[in-house]
């Protein structure tokens, strides 16, 4: 007991400390938000000095032509997706965390993405094999299809983790997801099969997650379904706070779980469906921000959560598509590859820690 | 008058596609009362309580909450007027004990679940109520499985429910802490006159605490009334009953089996009598008068002399202390 105690002790000014940083983290990650930003436009291939940025971004006089074009029609839509997309990948992981009680949930691990890629593919068998390419064809509304495509496959892999997640534990789940992403994924190389090659290199040019391909056509239907997808999530705060204690604690609570859960998933499919359609697989922005986000602000709390995650994903698929076009590296590396150096000793050591490996029921 | 806070009228209760496990069953809580449910496992106990609480539908029957259909009240209004604490482990990181408690006033707060300062008082009060006022900003990762079981105690308060369900509550507490936690949930009943109904294997326990008690029985059967009345029926001794363990309705407590080997004869004071005959019967002895036929006979010894005696066929022999009394009984009668 003496040892507890003083434990308690020592660990209960920092706690208290803690109890309301809120308002001062979430500023800190906002003004990193914006120096990343802006770091995201004058950094690439060709550096451009600020005062050009600036220039091009106000419309004002740039020293050279070329710069204006750079700017608005390259990076500042590439740095708007990965702001945007990476705060809606964010949430998505805290969601599904707190959703299938699994620390290390995230849509990428769990297979989603492929889910969401799967249904994408399948739409551009269906319509392309009359003709052309159905994203040149049908401008905004193949867009739009795209988007909504990817978005059933979402719901379609949701389901099948949630008839999983009734039978088999923490881990046994992350081990069902990464067999269903190989399985959507061998699917999509099965229906890639069916469609003529140019329309399969378009296809295939983003299986790999990346900010950069996404058009600012595609942007306008990204940003206001990401937004409506956040203000829905942020409708949740209080049935997640409540399944924080488990499925029937959660009813007694007064939550109606089939509706709470028909919510979520909604909530993911137009998130992760819409992300995934025009940047394709990302991986580990959710799980990643998820923990970095609960080692920052000590809390299970949705209420706090729910906003340092949306900010510590843009940050975070900000920095990472900073570093794949950084102006030094001889080739440039691909974004999940960069995710990857990163995630994946985040869910090792989750893994690896004795007190989340107790909660994990290891 | 208000209404009774449960009353079920020929309840059925199970899981859907199966045979229903209990029933029909007609029951009632009373406010201000403590009642515990008792039984061997596999009787059904937790299906009666989380069809008691709405989590799990009845199978037939009516349960009504203070009047209203269980059924027809809305999720956020049964919330209000009756919480649970389940046999769930709630594995959270990064959760405090305070926030968690919290979480109890959720059937009283607004979309966004704000607390509101006559919420936080209450959440205060819970806390206290519950005695968990030292893990309050504690992780409850970091809490063993008793202050576990406590802190949830504390939530269920928060909601300050009229009707309080606990599913094995005392399961993972060592004795003073189920002491305590009984003893707690009685007052709790008494204070703020809600009723309380607690499942629990800790029959000791319940037979002094229990203002009720409810019974079921592995062949079906279900009891209910005030302990003493049935232990005085006999109905402990016959749902209890097994090959290996019988109810001694004068002592109140349970026998771990019944003696058949020689007969023994105890003579002392009423204390060290008393444990020399457990320690006899746990040899198999028969516990016999001192007056009747005996086998053999245990006595303090003279003064002076060694404390315990053994006289048997005309011998006598001092043993040192009962382990030495209980070694020469072994050897006498070749074990």
């Amino acid at each position: 007991m003496p040892q507890a105690a003083s434990a308690s002790a020592e660990q209960a000014p920092s706690r208290a400390a803690n109890r309301r940083p809120s308002w001062l983290a979430y500023s800190g990650l906002a003004a990193a938000i914006a120096a990343v930003f802006f770091l995201e436009l004058t950094l690439g291939a060709v550096s451009i000095a600020w005062r050009d940025v600036l220039a091009a971004l106000t419309g004002g006089e740039a020293s050279t032509e070329v710069v204006r074009p750079i700017v608005l029609n390259f990076r500042l839509p590439r740095a708007l997706n990965a702001l945007v997309s990476g705060a809606a990948l964010g949430t998505c992981g805290l969601i599904l965390q707190t959703v299938f009680r699994n620390p290390l949930a995230d849509p990428f691990i769990l297979g989603v993405v492929f889910g969401a890629r799967f249904g994408v593919a399948l739409l551009v068998v269906i319509t392309g094999t009359a003709g052309n390419a159905l994203l040149f064809k049908y401008g905004v509304l193949g867009d739009f299809a795209m988007a909504l495509a990817s978005a059933l496959g979402t719901v379609l892999v949701l389901g099948l983790l949630l008839a999983l997640s009734r039978r088999v534990s923490t881990v046994t789940l992350l081990v069902a997801g990464l067999m269903l992403g190989y399985l959507f994924t061998g699917l999509i190389s099965v229906v890639m099969h069916f469609v003529d090659e140019s329309q399969a290199r378009a296809f295939t040019s983003w299986s790999d997650g990346s900010f950069a391909g996404a058009t600012f056509q595609q942007l306008q239907i990204l940003v206001p379904l990401v937004a409506v997808g956040l203000v829905l999530a942020w409708l949740q705060v209080k049935p997640l706070n409540s399944l924080l204690l488990g499925e029937s604690y959660a009813q007694s609570l007064g939550l109606s779980v089939e509706r709470t859960r028909q919510l979520t998933f909604l909530v993911l499919a137009v998130l992760v469906g819409t992300v995934t359609a025009f940047c394709g697989p990302v991986a580990f922005i959710g799980i990643v921000t998820a923990h970095l986000c609960r080692l920052l602000f000590r809390t299970a709390d949705h209420a706090v959560l729910l906003p340092a995650v949306m900010l510590m994903g843009a940050l975070f698929a900000l920095s990472a598509d900073l570093i794949t076009h950084l102006p030094w590296s001889r080739h440039f590396l691909h974004m999940n590859a960069v995710n990857g150096l990163i995630g994946a000793p985040i869910v090792l050591w989750a893994l690896l820690d004795r007190r989340h490996a107790r909660s994990l029921e290891l | 008058m208000m209404a009774a806070p449960l009353i079920s009228s020929e309840l059925h209760v199970g899981y859907p596609l199966r045979p229903s496990v209990l029933g029909p069953l007609d029951l009632s809580l009373k406010a201000g009362r403590l009642t515990c449910l008792l039984g061997p496992n596999g009787t059904g106990k937790t299906t009666l309580l989380r069809t008691l609480s709405g989590v799990l539908p009845a199978r037939g029957g009516r349960v009504a909450i203070e009047g209203t259909e269980l059924s027809e009240l809305s999720p956020r209004r049964r919330a209000q007027l009756l919480a649970v604490v389940l046999t769930d482990r709630v594995t959270v990181g990064m959760l405090d004990v305070r926030t968690l408690v919290s979480l109890g006033r959720q059937p009283h707060t607004d979309w966004r679940g704000r607390l509101s300062a006559a919420d936080s008082r209450v959440v205060d009060d819970a806390i206290s109520a519950a005695g968990v006022d030292d893990l309050a900003e504690r992780n409850i990762a970091e809490l063993s499985d008793g202050e576990r079981q406590r802190v949830m105690l504390a939530r269920a308060l928060a909601q300050e429910p009229r009707l309080l369900i606990l599913d094995e509550i005392t399961a993972f507490l060592d004795l003073p802490h189920r002491l305590h936690v009984m003893r707690l949930l009685r007052d709790l009943a008494r204070r703020r006159g809600i009723s309380v109904l607690v499942s629990t294997h800790d029959l000791d326990l319940a037979l002094r605490l229990a203002d009720e008690v409810w019974l079921a029985s592995s062949r079906g059967d279900f009891h209910q009334g005030a302990p003493e009345e049935l232990v005085l029926q006999g109905d402990f001794g016959r749902v209890f009953a097994s090959e290996a363990l019988r109810f001694d309705a004068a002592q109140g407590t349970f026998r771990v089996d019944r003696p058949s080997g020689p007969r023994a004869a105890v003579e002392g004071d009423d204390l060290t009598a008393k444990w020399l005959r457990r320690a006899l019967e746990r040899l198999g002895y028969q516990d016999v008068d001192w007056t009747s036929d005996a086998d053999v006979r245990i006595a303090r010894g003279a003064n002076g002399a060694e404390p315990y005696q053994i006289q048997q066929g005309g011998r006598l022999r001092d043993c040192p202390d009962i382990a030495g009394l209980l070694e020469t009984l072994r050897q006498l009668h070749g074990e």
